[in-house]
């Protein structure tokens, strides 16, 4: 799924160890989703979104989900 | 929450703690009641490779664990990493718990019959060694796609 996290953190000058761990999770999970590997779950999404202030469709692409898989 | 973790990690430790003092004393049991093993040289330095790479294993987490009860942010990187979401996934996915119990079965086995039954203790060495392979492959596998 393709995801705004790089660009936003880029913004926000925060690295991948501050954002993972302001979510509880580790920062091998923020790379995997960045890079398009690992698919965050609902709960996950939510907390990004909610990090950087916007909502889950602004920070994720939802809109060729199914054709990914 | 976090403290069901503590109580969770500190469970972890006293299963691991009789691990490592069970391991050696079977060892010393088998050796006072059966004797020398009836495996070949070869097949009894499996043994006492795998006896000294598990207590080595065991007694690392022994430590790291430890240590994380005495220091808050120790124990924090070690909640993060046991709750990751990914890392729980990569976990159901390789199946590690059932693997972790089979492997510590199968060390006890293997002492068990390095004692008494050199064809027995053959079978478990490759039914071992398969397993230990397929599970390495799928964690490879794992770690690189997700």
């Amino acid at each position: 799924m393709k995801t705004k996290i790089k660009r936003l953190r880029k913004e926000k000058r925060i690295s991948q160890e501050m954002l993972a761990k302001a979510v509880g999770v580790t920062r091998q999970t923020i790379t995997s989703i960045e890079n398009e590997k690992y698919t965050a779950s609902l709960l996950l999404a939510h907390k990004i979104a909610k990090y950087f202030d916007l909502t889950i469709e602004e920070v994720f692409d939802l809109n060729n989900i199914g054709e990914e898989e | 929450m976090r403290d069901k973790f503590e109580l969770k990690v500190k469970k972890d430790l006293i299963f691991i703690a009789l691990v490592i003092l069970l391991i050696p004393c079977m060892m010393i049991i088998m050796n006072t009641f059966f004797g020398e093993f009836v495996i070949d040289d070869n097949f009894s330095g499996f043994i006492w490779a795998l006896v000294i790479s598990s207590e080595v294993i065991l007694f690392y987490y022994l430590v790291t664990w430890s240590i994380a009860l005495r220091n808050e942010s120790r124990m924090e990187i070690l909640f993060i990493k046991s709750n990751d979401e990914r890392n729980k996934f990569i976990k159901k996915e390789t199946a590690i718990n059932t693997v972790v119990t089979f492997v510590i079965f199968m060390i006890f086995a293997l002492i068990w019959f390095a004692y008494k039954n050199a064809l027995v203790f053959e079978v478990l060495f490759y039914i071992l060694n398969v397993f230990i392979w397929i599970f390495i492959i799928f964690k490879v596998k794992y770690k690189n796609t997700f």
